[in-house]
């Protein structure tokens, strides 16, 4: 009989939590979209350690570039 | 001079053979075989080769090399040089801290065993390699249906606990083999490891062992219980389906893996594996994604089968408690299979027809496994009908569902006596 009610007392308890998961995943997954907090910009290389995204690598690169004319 | 003694001396392995009981001298040489066979099986692919061929030759070579070595002296005189699974196990089975130095520095596999293997963390580690290989999209695209699929699909993991305390078990024991029924080796392991860690060893070789056979069982009981008109359903995307970018599932899995934490805080190590393997994935660290998915989720595979084959020594698997773990474990296996099935229907008559049955099965969490059994299944009959998303989808529900009861196992029973 112990082992019957266990059975249940967690059945149920199992049952509460994934529907708590089912009904937090849509409302969340909602709120990003309408906070827009993804990211417009080009992801950066987040293999390395402070990188910049591929637009200041860019600007970067000119610069360099310019600085070498501007020495001969 | 060589004599009769030190011929005994040399052949440990024929003389420990001879001198132990007629059951346990068959009971090694069967292991010896079934290591062979398990091999073999898993060179042909008919079962999960990553698995079994570690496992298998572990298990052949553990039974040969059985000597007359036994420093803590469990086994009546004979061990093996590989491992010894007790050590540390119960207050009883160790003298002191002197005791298990000596059994890590003489036992060649014990520290794996000691400090990756009957801690959890392998298990966490193969943990968060399948992280990387979710896709959490599918949940995200049908969380009710997945979620619903998922939680038929855990008969299994509950029915089981009443037979096995029928067949003697506390409800501790009864839970820890329950889980088996969840499919999902990881949390096999670590609920065993939390409820019931003097039967650790044969429990997780059990759930290894039926969770190759029973995929290939599994293809039958769709056949047995859905008919053909139902399994060449097809299922079309649902209207109006949101897409979600790699940052929304990113955060999405960073918040469950904090609300799930912050409910059910025992299951908190294996969670937190999962959803780090999501993360990873989602975040676009590429370096950390190749490491989890590769190196880390192979190297802990490879581990965990060698870890189990050598863990199938005579004496562990002569415990009597193993004949009913046996019944019980493909029981639990056979309740969640029926049970996904049935929420299969369920959903189908949920939905007006439109969802597919078949699709049920893959409520059972092993990924991507039972997914693509239903896939095979269903293209057998329709090749035109595609299930996996949402089989994809029920099936990553049921790893959450799985750790979520085994967090409970671990929460209710954690002061429970008996």
């Amino acid at each position: 009989m112990e082992a019957i009610k266990f059975m249940l007392a967690a059945y149920g308890l199992t049952i509460v939590f994934a529907m708590i998961i089912a009904c937090f995943i849509p409302a969340l997954a909602w709120a990003i979209k309408k906070m827009n907090l993804d990211p417009a910009e080009d992801p950066v290389n987040l293999a390395i350690p402070s990188s910049d995204s591929m637009k200041e690598e860019q600007a970067i690169a000119v610069a360099i570039a310019v600085a070498h004319l501007q020495r001969k | 001079m060589i004599n009769l003694e030190s011929l005994k001396e040399i052949f440990q392995g024929i003389t420990s053979l001879l001198e132990v009981s007629p059951q346990l001298a068959l009971a090694r040489l069967g292991l010896i075989i079934l290591g062979f066979v398990l091999i073999f099986l898993g060179r042909k692919g008919v079962l999960e080769a990553l698995i079994m061929i570690p496992m298998g030759l572990g298990m052949a070579t553990v039974n040969a090399a059985v000597m007359f070595f036994d420093p803590l002296k469990l086994h009546g005189g004979v061990g093996t040089l590989f491992v010894e699974p007790q050590a540390g196990a119960t207050p009883d089975a160790i003298q002191n801290a002197a005791d298990l130095m000596m059994i890590l520095q003489i036992d060649w596999l014990q520290p794996i065993y000691t400090f990756t293997f009957s801690n959890g963390l392998i298990a966490c580690f193969v943990f968060m390699g399948i992280g990387s290989m979710l896709d959490i999209g599918f949940i995200l695209a049908r969380p009710f249906t997945s979620m619903i699929l998922a939680l038929f699909a855990e008969l299994g993991s509950f029915l089981t606990i009443p037979i096995a305390t029928w067949f003697g078990f506390t409800i501790k024991e009864a839970a820890a083999i329950a889980i088996v029924g969840g499919a999902d080796g990881p949390m096999v392991l670590f609920t065993s490891l939390k409820l019931a860690p003097h039967l650790f060893v044969p429990i997780a070789v059990v759930a290894y062992l039926y969770l190759g056979l029973t995929y290939g069982g599994y293809p039958y009981l769709i056949k047995l219980m859905v008919p053909k008109r139902l399994r060449s359903i097809p299922m079309e995307a649902p209207k109006n389906q949101k897409t979600f970018t790699s940052f929304e599932k990113m955060v999405v899995a960073t918040v469950m893996c904090v609300l799930l934490s912050f409910l059910l805080p025992v299951a908190a190590p294996l969670i937190f594996s999962l959803f780090f393997g999501i993360v990873v994935r989602e975040s676009g660290i590429k370096a950390f994604q190749d490491f989890i998915g590769g190196p880390l989720l192979y190297g802990s595979t490879m581990f965990l089968g060698m870890m189990l084959g050598i863990l199938c020594d005579a004496n562990t698997i002569m415990d009597p408690k193993i004949l009913p773990l046996l019944l019980l474990g493909c029981l639990a296996l056979l309740f969640s299979g029926i049970g996904g099935l049935l929420g299969g229907y369920f959903m189908y008559f949920v939905s007006g027809g439109k969802v597919n049955p078949v699709v049920g099965i893959a409520g059972v969490s092993c990924v991507p496994t039972t997914a693509k059994v239903a896939q095979k299944v269903v293209s057998k009959d329709n090749p035109h009908a595609v299930i996996m998303p949402a089989a994809l989808g029920a099936n990553i529900s049921g790893v959450i569902t799985t750790a979520i009861i085994a967090g409970i196992f671990c929460s209710l029973l954690a002061k429970y006596v008996g």
